[in-house]
């Protein structure tokens, strides 16, 4: 197992306000994975042009990476700020009671079984092959017994489709060290903060008179 | 770690799976799991699975230990298995009893390496046609059926694109240009060597090229019209050399060996074939269309026109049937083809094909001929033609800078005979004839890119070609009818036809913000000689012409809009022509072509083109010459004439719905051509009549209507086309000097369904029912039609069987025939990516005989052809 080095390449969608495309990949080696979500591609029309609205897409947890270390228990990921700055989430290793259910479908040559879990906020619909024993998935989804070929939300807000498999050469260096440590606690006040603190700036640039206020926040994580 | 009472059986699971188990009776399960070297192996993961559905359970990953630790959720059978990356995956059967032990069961593993096998993915595939500009990219994959042999096969199944049945392949209805391998060109106009030979599983996508520029200095500055085909290899097969292997033994005397190796790769590509059989099968499309491409579709060149035409009949003997139909022949072919690269700036191409075949078709025809009262004919031929043909190409590509140089030098040499024997109304005729050719054609290309927006480009040609021609008649007027003067019995006519060509010219390309514009100013020369030996009976002495022309092309394309585009131009030509010979002239004449088209496009989905071209077409020597031809032995032919063979507007009106992208493309057109043509005159001279007959096709005109549709229904994953097409043709001749009128009116209606489902069962059904009608002062109607019935199914992903079905059915005149056709294919594939072995049979239930009937202009023909017994091949690929 050990020297075992796989890439896997994601498609994601995410359809927080804007679509948004990316194509990313998933490096496992051993005890650790690496969730690169590479540069958002052109927002996707979602074919929904009835009203005007300003979106705020504030990256989430979606920096540059999610970083997942089992060893430790331990995961991290950048969160990026609207002023520019990087800091590194480090939350313990989540926990997701998968629902294993007897549904198969094949993927590809895989055999893929069927399951569901719940994660911050969102269920997650998914298929892993067991014929690829990792236990990592794409962003954070973890735990199964068997890759992540597929998962999308409930309601489709998120989903991420593997697109290739092969194997890698080196686990790209990961030095989780230079940015700026928050925990979970203070990532949940960082997202309140960070849409009002947004609106106050917009705010301070509109003309005289012109209203502006914060509707709705959708994130892929949702804390409640 | 074992109890002595708590381990059972495992031990003929350990040799099987090469795991060791120790398993003590406890509702928790426990174990260490180990690799071969007895170290401790991390992140297996363990999966405990219900035994009677497969349900996961539970299921653990490994500690840095080894250990795991499962739960069982009950009294029963269970299976776990363990999984690793880079491990074998081993599985064992355990029991928990209803009542547990107090301590845990034990099962520990040892897992074996194995290689990292990874197969890809594909959750959300990529769309399997894509558009790119000028470049609709479709990947094979989601079209595959699994049993296609060659690229031609492959091709049929894409949307769009058709391979007609002498191998031409159309997309759209448009014959290609040229099929490109991984980007480059290895048999020009003698594709088919490639898309007939060439295995198909090798092939990852292929790219419709439309607007195909093979000059990539000019790509952006002409409009180019053509399309072309670029087959793009798998990964697989990229450094590997690989290659088909076919052989057939038929019942009692069929054979036929097969062999083709290529390897493709980015800075060379090899394509060699070598093809041997007396099945029918021809590997190189028509030979003879091969070397001497008298119907271009490909880019034009200065002198293109300026080759000798052939004097033989070119018969088709086998009709319109597949290859492995006809009862003999005796093909031979050994074809290569070879790019390199020639240091950094410079590429080499070489060709080399080499072609024989000897057709032994035995057909009885019977011919109505209908000229004032009817004429019965009744004529039973055999027919033996032979070719042997061999071409050798060498060209240079040299690119430096703004610069490209392409200088391509051709030799050809070919020997092509044909000989008939049988019964003309009882008697006893037959003739025979032999051409011999002889090609130097060397082409020299220079583009010099001046700036983005303007090129120049410099061609030249030199070209011979050398014909010596015998035609052999045993008894030409054995009627004692008036025939040629002079001529009694037996007849022989040999001919020398030799011309030389030299053309240049220059073109300067410039494009302007909203279109662009060519402006070309050449000049050629052509000299041509037609002698008959001092000894022949019905024609003394010898010709020649000499025609040199100037001339001044300009063409312009202009965007109007955002939709409508505008391409209009013309060419002034001034030529003088010496003709020395029987009656001597000497004539000069200028000529104004013009041409124009208009495109309107409303939107992505619609498209509506109108096009009007005038053209005129110089006549060889052989039509312009008062020579005297035997042309077979009841035939003699007098090419007299003006000096142009023919003129004709052409108009044509389409219109185009959707696009590769949608689940409906639609497609109609109207064409209409007015010609003037001469075809010079006949002598039809036998035992019961003598017809002179002269067409001079002074005003015919012939208007064409096709549509098709092409319609995928996602939900039933299956794809159905119809056609039509209605056709109408008038025009006059002159026959014993009386003039008559003729109209041949034709239409063609016809559907194909082809299913799509992903596993198991397929199948790709179709009709086609032609309607024919000829009137003058008769009527002549045909019918004919074409049913078949493709079943594919596929029992498990190794296998494929293919059973495929024809009849074909003839009615006119009060003749009716038909035939049926039956072919099985198995075929074998261990693995994904692995290599393929087939077994087939050709010709199931042994149909012996193919009779067709079509009407003609003098009436209605019909012809039996004798086919080839049942074949059984055996097909093997490889790689290595």
């Amino acid at each position: 197992m050990r020297g075992q080095y796989v890439v896997a390449e994601y498609e994601v969608l995410l359809d927080l306000g804007i679509l948004r495309k990316y194509r990313a990949r998933l490096h496992i080696s051993g005890d650790r994975a690496r969730f690169d979500w590479g540069p958002p591609e052109m927002p996707l029309d979602s074919g929904d042009n009835r009203e005007l609205r300003v979106q705020v897409a504030p990256p989430d947890s979606i920096g540059n990476y999610t970083f997942t270390d089992t060893r430790r228990a331990l995961v991290y990921s950048t969160v990026a700020s609207w002023e520019g700055a990087a800091r590194m989430l480090r939350e313990p290793l989540p926990t997701i009671q998968w629902k294993i259910s007897e549904r198969q479908r094949e993927i590809g040559s895989y055999r893929c079984l069927y399951a569901e879990g719940f994660f911050r906020g969102r269920r997650y619909r998914v298929w892993f092959a067991p014929d690829i024993p990792v236990r990592f998935g794409p962003w954070k989804l973890y735990g199964l017994p068997g890759l992540v070929v597929s998962a999308s939300e409930e309601n489709n807000a998120v989903v991420f489709r593997l697109e290739g498999l092969s194997p890698g050469e080196a686990f790209p260096d990961t030095d989780i060290s230079i940015l700026e440590p928050m925990d979970l606690a203070a990532y949940r006040n960082f997202l309140k903060e960070r849409s009002s603190r947004l609106l106050r700036r917009i705010q301070a640039r509109m003309p005289r008179g012109a209203q502006f206020r914060l509707t709705d926040q959708q994130h892929l994580e949702i804390f409640q | 770690m074992a109890t002595p009472g708590g381990t059972f059986g495992f031990g003929f699971t350990v040799w099987a799976l090469c795991i060791s188990f120790q398993l003590s009776a406890q509702q928790q399960i426990r174990g260490e799991i180990r690799d071969s070297l007895n170290t401790p192996l991390p992140l297996v993961s363990v999966v405990l699975l219900g035994a009677p559905d497969s349900l996961i359970l539970d299921y653990a990953y490994s500690a840095a230990s080894g250990a795991y630790r499962l739960e069982c959720p009950g009294a029963g059978w269970y299976s776990v298995t363990f999984r690793s990356l880079g491990y074998r995956t081993a599985t064992a059967r355990l029991h928990c009893p209803k009542h547990p032990h107090p301590g845990p069961h034990v099962l520990n593993a040892t897992l074996y390496p194995a290689p990292l096998e990874l197969d890809t993915v594909y959750v959300a595939p990529p769309p399997a046609v894509q558009i790119r500009g000028d470049t609709i990219d479709i990947s094979v994959r989601q079209f595959r059926r699994g049993n296609e042999r060659a690229v031609a096969d492959l091709l049929e199944l894409l949307p769009g694109i058709g391979v007609d049945e002498e191998g031409v392949v159309r997309v759209n209805g448009r014959p290609v240009e040229k099929v490109l391998l991984g980007g480059d060109d290895l048999f020009g106009n003698g594709y088919q060597l490639l898309t007939r030979n060439l295995d198909a599983e090798v092939i990852d996508r292929v790219q419709v090229i439309r607007n195909f520029d093979s000059n990539p200095l000019l790509a952006g500055l002409r409009q180019a019209q053509g399309v072309a085909l670029n087959l793009e290899l798998k990964d697989s097969a990229g450094a590997s050399v690989f290659g088909r292997y076919v052989s057939s033994k038929g019942m009692p005397a069929g054979y036929g060996q097969m062999l083709h190796a290529a390897n493709i790769g980015p800075r060379s590509k090899q394509f060699a074939i070598a093809d041997l059989n007396n099945t029918g099968r021809d590997a190189s499309g028509e030979l003879y269309e091969l070397l001497y491409p008298e119907q271009l579709t490909g880019e034009t060149f200065v002198g293109d026109e300026a080759l000798l035409r052939t004097r033989l009949g070119r018969t088709n003997h086998g009709g319109s049937l597949q290859e492995f139909r006809y009862e003999t022949n005796e093909a031979e072919t050994i074809a290569g083809s070879a790019r390199f690269d020639a240091g950094a700036a410079s590429k080499l191409h070489l060709l080399f094909v080499y072609g024989g075949d000897e057709t032994r078709a035995g057909a009885s025809a019977t011919e109505v001929y209908r000229i004032g009262e009817g004429i019965r004919i009744s004529e039973k031929m055999a027919y033996r033609d032979f070719e042997r043909a061999g071409l050798g190409r060498v060209g240079l590509v040299r690119e430096q800078g703004d610069g490209r140089l392409v200088w391509i030098n051709t030799l050809k040499h070919s020997i092509f005979g044909e000989r008939q024997t049988g019964e003309f109304n009882g008697r006893s005729v037959g003739s025979s004839a032999r051409e011999v050719r002889a090609v130097l054609d060397s082409r020299l290309t220079w583009t010099r890119r001046l700036d983005t927006r303007s090129a120049i480009q410099v061609t030249g040609r030199f070209l011979k070609d050398h014909m010596p021609f015998r035609q052999w008649i045993p008894d030409f007027s054995g009627s004692g009818s008036a025939t040629l003067p002079g001529v009694a019995g037996g007849v022989e006519q040999k001919s020398r036809n030799r011309l030389g060509f030299i053309g240049l010219e220059a073109t300067c390309y410039r494009k302007a913000p909203t279109g662009m514009w060519q402006g070309e100013v050449g000049g050629t020369h052509r000299w041509e000689t037609l002698a008959f030996y001092p000894d022949d009976p019905i024609q003394n002495g010898g010709f020649k012409n000499g025609l040199s022309t100037a001339y001044i092309r300009g063409e312009m394309e202009q965007q109007i809009g955002e939709q409508l585009q505008l391409r209009a131009g013309g060419a002034l030509v001034i030529g003088r022509n010496r003709y020395t010979g029987g009656d001597a002239s000497d004539s000069t004449y200028l000529n104004l072509l013009p041409t124009m088209r208009l495109t309107w496009t409303p939107n992505k989905l619609n498209r509506v083109g109108f096009s009007y071209s005038h053209d005129a077409e110089p006549s060889s020597l052989q039509e312009h010459a008062g020579a005297y031809f035997l042309m077979g032995y009841r035939t003699s032919r007098r090419g007299i004439g003006e000096f142009f063979q023919g003129r004709n507007h052409k108009f044509l009106l389409n219109y185009q719905y959707g696009n590769w992208g949608n689940t409906t493309m639609l497609q109609a057109s109207l064409a209409v051509n007015r010609e003037m043509r001469y075809l010079g005159s006949f002598r039809v001279v036998r035992p019961e009549f003598t017809i002179d007959s002269r067409q001079p096709f002074d005003r015919a005109t012939s208007v064409s209507l096709g549509a098709s549709g092409n319609w995928f229904a996602p939900g039933l994953e299956s794809n159905l086309k119809a056609e039509y097409h209605l056709s109408q043709r008038t025009f006059q001749d002159r026959v014993n000097l009386a003039l008559r009128s003729l109209v041949g009116f034709s239409t063609r209606v016809g559907a194909e369904w082809r299913t799509a489902w992903d596993r198991g069962f397929n199948l790709h059904a179709g009709s086609r029912w032609t309607w024919s009608v000829l009137r003058g002062d008769w009527g002549n109607t045909a019918q004919s039609s074409r049913h078949f019935l493709d079943l594919e199914f596929r029992p498990r992903p190794e296998w494929f069987l293919t059973l495929k079905s024809r009849r074909e059915v003839f009615r006119g005149s009060g003749n009716s025939a038909d035939a049926w056709f039956s072919d099985l294919d198995i075929r074998f594939r261990p693995g994904t990516g692995q290599l393929a072995y087939r077994l087939g049979v050709r010709n199931l239930f042994n149909t012996r005989r193919y009779q067709t009937v079509f009407p003609t202009e003098t009436g209605e023909v019909s012809s039996t052809l004798n086919l080839l017994p049942r074949l059984f091949t055996v097909e093997a690929e490889f790689r290595f």
